[in-house]
């Protein structure tokens, strides 16, 4: 049962790169309060996810009553949880990481997965009352084809989008801010992320890994972009250990984040892939003896030239590389910088520190060389 | 370089007989939108006598006088084309005579020249790079023996009757080319020459993707290497002479390179394909009958083979 008392943690998202980290972070930071992860699937599906969430979060045999995972969809009114639960009556914090990230949602998919949820979440916090906190967790690229410098506090729905997930997350961001009239809201925008910095290990490999991957098995042949522009990448303890020191220590109501490297701890084009080679050299000495070249940085018409001919000589396995690749590459396409003036304040006193994506790629990498690209330990899916 | 020549079958197969022929992986459609017409067939033509035919056409375009050879090298891109082996030739597993194994081409082709103070080597394992591998090591037979003068490189290919004519959406003709490489000459002047080979491709059947992927970038890097060590730049480039992969592959490296495309030597694709070892001499020799490159003009060689090899030669024409 959850301890009214004391108060608890509604977290939607849970199993998901970054929810996972927020779990385990929270058992490394609060020795009192108590977790609620919303799941979906069967009671059955629900206790084995808390069981994969326990085992990932590493959290001690004694501290494991703190976590309580209850069945719901945020598809649905009311998440799917009962009016007048008592864990409505102990919420006081509410961490909103959950959304399908799927690029190749329909629009009207997107939006009930993503818009809807939201504003499913937001009715729900109307009924908290001892609600004191709603972390919205977004995505930097809600920008979609905007370029150029992109500050935290802007919103632009109408602007062009690389996909409907971007799209959706804009919506929703924009429901969020309706909602901060009579909730106390802050949005959290993460930029694309990766592993631990100390292990490297990540709960899924999706985001920019199947990129990378593709580059280890020697398919990347090229990718859009000026060799100059700058890829946002946070690993993933950062952006837990952010969202908890926002949520915790520093949370002001109405404000938007940008929980991204930014400008000055960025990686840029050109160096990334160097890099990742020298990670996964260090790692696989005989990665680095095949030879197998870096991929080109060209235009996007050559992209598009590229990703025609592969589309027209019907190659299943280059097409769906393509396809994959365009996930992370079309947002290329539109180089921009995501300012993180407001993230670097609010984190200087005591918050967590990133530094350049340089610095500390190299657990990342050696983890996805050592487990070959795979899960070693993930819930079941949903 | 003081002579070129070379010779392409007359039997032709246009793309719809090719892919009706059961010779083809792509549709005709296909193959025509990547830029191919038709191919040349050697039919009852072997790879010896089309060499042959490549220094005939040599000795008849420049009058060179081939009783100067002092060393022949001859480059078979396909593994058959380092022996004679015809299309009833016996299967090696079921071979009990070996002493076909020994039977030559560039030997033969050495007594059909009648050059008997001219020493022979072949060159093998270098696909369509070989060509490129012949001039360069006769450059460097010049170079280390003063002795040399002139070298007769000469490349033929002949695919087996039954063989399919689509490598990796790209059609194949046979055909064959010939160059002497001089000592004191003036014209076509090697300037540099580079040459990446990447073992990780070796077995094309496994690696057919990472290899089309590793195309782009490794063929961006030796021309620009070869452009470089011939203290040039692309933009003074005035012709990139290709090996006759599709047209849309040029399309992309004409683009990643900022080359435009009109200063691609095009022409040829549609109408032979790619002639294996040969068809960097053979758009070469076209381009100059076309008046596409005029004396002192500064010329690119790209070809990539299976294997895999990268090779450019920068001339000055």
């Amino acid at each position: 049962m959850t301890p009214v008392n004391t108060g608890s943690i509604l977290l939607t998202g849970a199993t998901g790169v970054v929810g996972c980290e927020i779990v385990r972070e929270f058992f490394r930071r609060d020795a009192t309060r108590s977790m609620v992860v919303l799941l979906r699937g069967t009671a059955r599906e629900v206790e084995k996810k808390r069981s994969w969430l326990l085992e990932w979060g590493e959290v001690p045999a004694g501290e494991r009553h703190r976590l309580e995972a209850i069945g719901g969809d945020m598809t649905t009114a009311g998440l799917g949880i009962p009016p007048g639960a008592p864990l409505l009556r102990s919420v006081t914090d509410i961490i909103h990481a959950g959304a399908v990230t799927r690029f190749d949602q329909t629009r009207e998919v997107a939006i009930r997965n993503n818009v809807t949820s939201t504003s499913n979440v937001f009715a729900l916090a109307r009924s908290c009352h001892r609600l004191e906190r709603i972390a919205v967790i977004s995505t930097a690229h809600v920008a979609g084809r905007r370029c150029g410098t992109i500050l935290e506090d802007e919103l632009d729905c109408d602007t062009q989008f690389n996909n409907e997930y971007e799209r959706s997350k804009a919506f929703a961001e924009d429901e969020a801010r309706k909602a901060m009239s009579d909730l106390p809201i802050a949005i959290l925008r993460l930029a694309l992320v990766v592993g631990r910095r100390t292990d490297g290990r990540v709960a899924h490999f999706s985001g920019l890994y199947p990129v990378l991957r593709l580059f280890y098995r020697g398919l990347l042949a090229m990718f859009p972009g000026d060799a100059g522009q700058l890829l946002d990448v946070i690993p993933s303890d950062f952006a837990s250990r952010a969202v908890w020191h926002l949520l915790d220590r520093n949370f002001t109501a109405g404000k938007t984040y940008h929980v991204c490297a930014g400008r000055d701890r960025s990686l840029a084009v050109g160096e990334l892939f160097p890099k990742i080679a020298a990670c996964i050299a260090a790692v696989d000495s005989s990665w680095e003896r095949l030879g197998r070249p870096l991929p080109l940085a060209v235009s996007s018409a050559v992209f598009q030239n590229f990703i025609e001919i592969v589309e027209m000589t019907g190659n299943t396995r280059l097409r769906d590389v393509v396809r994959q690749m365009q996930t992370v590459t079309r947002p290329m396409e539109s180089p921009k910088i995501f300012d993180t003036t407001q993230l670097d304040l609010d984190l200087a006193n005591d918050g967590p520190s990133l530094t350049n994506a340089r610095e500390w790629l190299q657990p990342i990498i050696t983890h996805a060389v050592e487990t070959s690209w795979q899960h070693g330990l993930r819930p079941t899916h949903g | 370089m003081a002579a070129l020549g070379y010779y392409l079958p007359p039997s032709r197969r246009t793309v719809e007989q090719v892919v009706t022929a059961g010779q083809a992986n792509s549709s005709a459609e296909k193959l025509i939108q990547l830029g191919f017409g038709s191919i040349c067939v050697a039919d009852d033509v072997s790879a010896e006598e089309m060499a042959l035919q490549a220094v005939r056409d040599l000795q008849t375009r420049s009058g060179f006088d081939v009783d100067k050879v002092d060393l022949v090298i001859y480059a078979g891109a396909l593994a058959t084309s380092s022996v004679m082996a015809d299309d009833e030739q016996e299967r090696w597993g079921a071979m009990t005579d070996p002493t076909p194994l020994f039977r030559f081409p560039g030997l033969y082709l050495q007594a059909k020249l009648g050059l008997p103070n001219a020493a022979v080597i072949g060159l093998a394992q270098l696909a369509c790079n070989s060509f490129q591998a012949a001039i360069r090591t006769a450059r460097a037979y010049i170079v280390a023996d003063p002795d040399i003068h002139n070298v007769l490189c000469v490349a033929a290919d002949r695919f087996p009757r039954s063989a399919k004519r689509e490598i990796v959406y790209n059609l194949m003709s046979d055909g064959a080319c010939a160059a002497i490489v001089s000592r004191s000459c003036n014209t076509n002047r090697v300037l540099s020459m580079t040459h990446v080979s990447r073992g990780a491709y070796w077995d094309a059947a496994v690696s057919h993707d990472q290899l089309i992927a590793a195309y782009f970038p490794l063929a961006r890097r030796v021309i620009v290497d070869a452009v470089d060590r011939a203290g040039l730049n692309l933009e003074s480039i005035d012709l990139l002479v290709p090996h006759n992969l599709n047209l849309k592959s040029w399309t992309i490296l004409a683009q990643i390179l900022d080359l435009p495309i009109e200063r691609v030597y095009t022409a040829n694709i549609g109408r032979i394909g790619h002639v294996v070892a040969s068809d960097n001499i053979i758009n070469y020799v076209d381009a100059i009958d076309d008046g596409r490159i005029r004396v002192g003009d500064k010329v690119a060689l790209f070809v990539m083979g299976f294997g895999a090899h990268w090779s450019c030669t920068v001339l000055e024409a």
